[in-house]
């Protein structure tokens, strides 16, 4: 049932489980979600789905009523937000992705007619200390970095396919893996010894190129060797976590448990 | 699963309903050709479309279709995915090739080396991020404090924020804030400046061949620029600390109009309450009638319509006072002090930067600046004094008795016995410049410029009181009653000046070659002052054979000279009296030569030398003969000198465990003036000795700053700046002797004087004050809100040591006053300062 105002109702959805399954999480285990919906004056309706992401990240788009009070959410943009001690970037994808709800009497079943997927940045700003990155410029350093830390998740799900309990062991292990100059080698892999043929320093950090040559990709080195990926670390590990669980938030089969509340505003 | 089938079912039904036709074109992004063969889906419609040799497709909509999502496949390229929504007819997709790893760019970044603006062998850059420490450490935090850590920089030690720059005298430093020339940019006195470290973008001194766009200094270019906001952000950056609250923010207006606002306030009274609840006597409310306060307020206005055309305004005010008073009874002596101590100062100007033509740069600062000082003081004692028996020993029977007394008295008494003067000076100062910049070819540019500068003074000074003359071995007690008020005296300075630069950052080869012509005119209702033009020619070259090698990122050397001169501005206050006339003096001149070299090194390191000379020539200086009565006044521009060293700097940029940076200067700086002096001990109005060699009292031969910057865990930094500085002249005095002073009705006072000459010879210990800062600071989870609470102290081991110059003495009674022979300014205790700061 809606509620009507005359410019703008927002109905919010508490607690929506998305009971996907053992592998269907980064945690294994379920989580909450919050959509909001937002009534238009022009008759359209659009939504914000939180709460399976790090604060301040969101997924927004059209949300359509059906007569059969079905509800589906067409996936637009995904928004993100992430603070480091140096500065924060703050960012909206273009995404894609159709989400069916099936409201049932303040809950409801949801189910995953269309994987959703984040794109590319369409917006980004970034502050640097004291600097404020924004406009094409924000865009391009927030798209260099995407690229980068999707590409790792490709090496993260490969070598972690069975998921972590928490993103505090996410950040333990993806940074021994990615980062063992930093974090420490894994019991694993045999460190080499070091010299000047095999080191390159950068970031204030030595990295170990025979590390990088035994475990990355051949075009992914440099991004390592040069520290730029350790920065990216740095300054967006939640992003690392969000790209690296991403297929699990929405990998679910089975039926999807739904709990909402409406609010007028 | 039912619900997905429910979906498709119903999506496909809409199909059946009826139909739209989206025209989709699938091209290259990076080449922008058509792509044929690209597969395009629409999620809930079950047929998939293909694109043909133009790149073009055509897929059916239902009218019913209100949205979906298109994916484009082709291989070789990365999957594009887009939204579709009902009723839409055509569409663009852009597909990116495919590279190694998911499809995407991958791109190496590297750490930004930071402010590029320095120029070896012409200036060194602090930027924000450099001044974050040091400038905000102690009571007024203040970007001086981090620029008298830079290579050529004399140290000045506490309360004193106004440095010699490699060897020159502190008012030859010229000073500009976004482009204006200020007349004195200090808070009492010259203890701080008023750049707040919060509203300072960067800071460049120039302490090198500085370009013949500027003038008004000799030695050293202090150029602040205040922060322009550059995002589309509300931003603020608020501080409240122990002494002080100071609040700036940016606030756009639009894309292309903005505001940058804020002040600074301290509170000094949360001291006075704190040292009035200690068991101490006097207590502060006792002895100071005024807490030092510091009100500064600044705003600049930004508005760019086009690109091609800047125009801000901006302007400040800033107001300092303090105010002290003593009355102190001791055995039956009754000590008056009291100084009353009011400075204003105030800017408003404007900068436009226009870009007619593609190759053509105009750029106009029109400004007008004031000053105003206003300050009194008063010294007297009253009581009675007993004469002592070394003073009866010398002059008991100069009375032809002796008795035991002198004039028949035992001793002596006095009523408000001293010294009192007032001063308030208002210097209007007004100012325009344009030039141009014309881009020739590639990066050679030439630029012209003019430049006028007003200055109109009035000053009213009156002291009224006693003083000691040595004409001898013995000093006079005379008194006193000096007047002097100039009313309207005006200093118009012309300049004209063209260089050309050629060279970029890129370049092997870069510099600027330029030539400024000065004129200074003085005048009054009564009087006139001119002089003859003179002209400035200056050049600069960089040459960078080595860049991008294995260890050094580039390797610079450079090399300078120039001419330089500027009118005192102690010379604003001329007078007839001084005897001088038209083209009898000129503005004071110096000839520099620098040369030097710069390795930039991998991983942010760096390290420059300079050596310089410098030989001073037409300098002023005043002398007083006193001995005269009325004194005679003179002024002199037969000065000399030179000052000759070599500095160097090592830093470490952006570490993420230690930064930092270490500057060690040598200043050998020698000056004479060649006047004989009237009777021995003459000096010139500032105390220095004529007809011989001297060092100046501000000279340090060697001045050494280490500052570390320690981060054990992100956010957190111990910054410990040390510095070790040799000392400064120090006056060889006699012994402390007593004298009788006879007052005009006949009453002899016992006084005690100590004769003090200058002595190349003799310094003051060694300065050595370490500063301390502890700082942690982060963002608020998942807010744009940073915060830092920090912890400093100046002068930590100033309870263990103070160098040491000569102490002073009562002049009643000869006793050495305690705690009196500190070479430096200090309050005998590490000045602490805690605070907290946000920024949004």
């Amino acid at each position: 049932m809606k509620i009507k105002t005359q410019h703008k109702a927002h109905i919010l959805i508490l607690s929506c489980l998305f009971l996907a399954g053992c592998k269907s999480l980064p945690t294994n285990a379920m989580q909450t979600a919050r959509v909001e919906l937002t009534h238009k004056a022009d008759g359209t309706e659009s939504f914000r789905l939180s709460g399976l992401f790090p604060k301040n990240a969101y997924l927004s788009g059209t949300a359509e009523s059906f007569p059969d009070e079905k509800k589906t959410l067409s996936i637009e943009s995904f928004h993100w937000f992430e603070n480091w001690n140096d500065g924060w970037t703050e960012a909206s994808f273009s995404a894609s992705g159709i989400l069916s709800l099936d409201k049932n009497d303040g809950s409801g079943n949801s189910s995953v007619l269309e994987k959703p997927v984040i794109e590319y940045p369409a917006s980004a700003t970034i502050r640097y200390r004291d600097t404020i990155i924004e406009g094409d410029e924000g865009l391009k350093q927030a798209g260099n970095r995407w690229n980068r830390i999707s590409a790792a998740s490709v090496l993260l799900k490969a070598e972690f396919a069975s998921g972590f309990p928490s993103i505090k062991e996410f950040r333990k292990q993806a940074g021994k893996f990615l980062f063992p100059e930093v974090y420490g080698y894994q019991t694993s892999y045999a460190k080499t010894k070091a010299t000047k043929e095999n080191r390159v320093y950068a970031e204030d950090f030595t990295w170990d190129l025979d590390y990088s040559n035994a475990v990355l990709p051949a075009d992914f080195r440099e991004i390592r060797n040069s520290g730029t990926l350790f920065r990216d670390w740095e300054e967006g590990s939640e992003l690392f976590y969000l790209a690296y669980g991403w297929d699990r938030i929405f990998s679910n089969t089975g039926p999807v448990i739904i709990t909402f509340s409406k609010k007028e505003k | 699963m039912k619900k997905a089938a429910a979906a498709v079912s119903f999506a496909l039904f809409c199909f059946l309903v009826s139909a739209t036709e989206l025209t989709v074109t699938i091209t290259d992004r990076d080449l922008d050709i058509p792509l044929e063969g690209v597969t395009l889906r629409i999620s809930g419609l079950a047929l998939p479309a293909e694109t043909n040799a133009e790149g073009k497709a055509i897929i059916v909509l239902p009218d019913n279709f209100t949205r979906g999502t298109l994916t484009a496949q082709v291989p070789g390229y990365a999957n594009q995915k887009t939204t579709v929504t009902g009723g839409q007819k055509e569409m663009l997709i852009r597909m990116s090739i495919t590279d190694v790893i998911e499809g995407k760019e991958l791109v190496v970044e590297r750490s930004a080396p930071g402010k590029t603006d320095a120029k070896p062998g012409v200036s060194v850059v602090m930027d924000k991020r450099e001044m974050e420490t040091t400038a905000n450490i102690g009571l007024v935090e203040d970007i001086m404090s981090s620029v008298s850590t830079l290579p050529g920089v004399g140290f000045t030690g506490g309360w004193n924020s106004q440095p010699s720059i490699r060897g020159g005298y502190p008012d030859e430093m010229g000073t500009v804030l976004d482009g204006i020339y200020i007349i004195s940019p200090w808070h009492w006195g010259g203890a701080y400046s008023i750049f707040n470290p919060a509203m300072v973008d960067s800071v460049k001194m120039s302490h090198g061949i500085f370009s013949a766009r500027y003038g008004r200094a000799m030695s050293g270019l202090l150029e602040v620029t205040t922060i322009k906001p550059s995002s589309s952000l509300v931003r603020v950056d608020a501080g409240i600390a122990t002494t002080s609250t100071d609040f700036f923010a940016q606030i756009p207006f639009t894309p292309k109009a903005g505001l940058f606002a804020g002040g600074k306030v301290t509170y000094m009274e949360t001291l006075g309450w704190i040292a009035n609840a200690l068991p101490m006597e006097p207590k502060l409310s006792d002895t100071v009638s005024t807490m030092p306060y510091i009100r500064d307020f600044y705003a600049k206005g930004y508005y760019t319509p086009t690109p091609d055309l800047d125009i801000s305004v901006n302007a400040f005010f800033g107001s300092d006072g303090i105010g002290i008073k003593q009355n102190l009874t001791n055995e039956g002596i009754t000590t008056i002090a009291k100084f009353d101590w009011l400075n204003l100062q105030g800017f408003a100007g404007t900068n436009i930067k226009w870009m007619p033509a593609k190759n053509a740069m105009i750029h106009f600062i029109g400004a007008y600046n004031n000053h105003t000082i206003d300050a009194a003081f008063m010294f007297d004692r009253s009581g009675s004094y007993q004469y002592s028996d070394a003073f009866l020993a010398l002059y008991d029977g100069a009375d032809g008795a002796v008795d035991e007394k002198i004039n028949g008295a035992t001793g002596y008494s006095i009523d408000s016995l001293g010294t009192k003067g007032t001063m308030k000076t208002i210097i209007h100062q007004g100012q325009a410049k344009l030039d141009t910049d014309i881009l020739l070819t590639g990066s050679s540019i030439i630029s012209f410029g003019a430049e006028e500068v007003l200055q109109f003074a009035q000053s009213e000074q009156k002291i009224k009181g006693w003083q000691e003359i040595y004409l001898s071995d013995t000093p006079q007690f005379t008194e006193i009653s000096l007047e002097q008020n100039v009313n309207g005296n005006r200093v118009l300075n012309s300049a004209l000046f063209a260089l050309w630069s050629f060279g970029s950052d890129t370049s092997a080869l870069k510099g600027e070659l330029g030539i400024r012509g000065e004129h200074f005119f003085l005048w009054n209702d009564n009087f006139t002052l001119n002089t003859y033009p003179v002209a400035n020619p200056r050049f600069t070259v960089q040459w960078t054979p080595v860049r991008g090698s294995p260890a050094f990122d580039a390797i610079t050397l450079s090399a300078g000279t120039g001419l330089y001169s500027m009118f005192p501005l102690d010379a604003i206050a001329a007078e007839k009296k001084y005897g001088v006339g038209d083209f009898d003096v000129g503005p004071n001149r110096a000839w520099f030569q620098v040369i030097g070299a710069e390795f930039s090194m991998k991983n942010n390191w760096y390290f420059k030398t300079e050596g310089y000379y410098k030989q001073y020539f037409n300098r002023l200086y005043l002398i007083t003969d006193d001995s005269k009565n009325p004194a005679v006044y003179s002024a002199k521009t037969d000065g000399t000198g030179f000052a000759s060293g070599f500095d160097l700097m090592l830093e470490k940029k952006n570490g993420r465990v230690l930064d930092g940076y270490l500057s060690y200067s040598f200043v050998y700086a020698r000056y004479k003036n060649p006047t004989a002096p009237a009777y021995e001990g003459l000096t010139s109005m500032y105390g220095e000795p004529l007809n011989k060699w001297f060092y100046p009292d501000f000279h340090r031969f060697h001045t050494l700053n280490v500052i570390v910057n320690w981060k054990p865990v992100k956010g957190m930094v111990l910054t410990v700046k040390t510095s070790v500085a040799t000392g400064t002249p120090k006056q060889k005095v006699g012994p402390i002797q007593v004298y009788a002073a006879t007052l005009p009705d006949g009453r002899v006072l016992e006084r005690y004087s100590r004769s003090q000459k200058y002595d190349d010879s003799l310094r003051t210990q060694i300065s050595c004050p370490v500063d301390v800062r502890f700082g942690y600071s982060n963002y608020y989870r998942g807010s744009k809100v940073k915060w830092e609470y920090y912890i400093g102290a100046e002068n930590i081991f100033v309870n263990l040591y103070q160098p040491k110059n000569n102490p002073g003495f009562d002049e009643f009674t000869g006793k050495e006053m305690a705690d009196s022979g500190s070479a430096d300014f200090n309050i005998g205790m590490p000045l602490m300062s805690v605070g907290y700061k946000i920024s949004y």
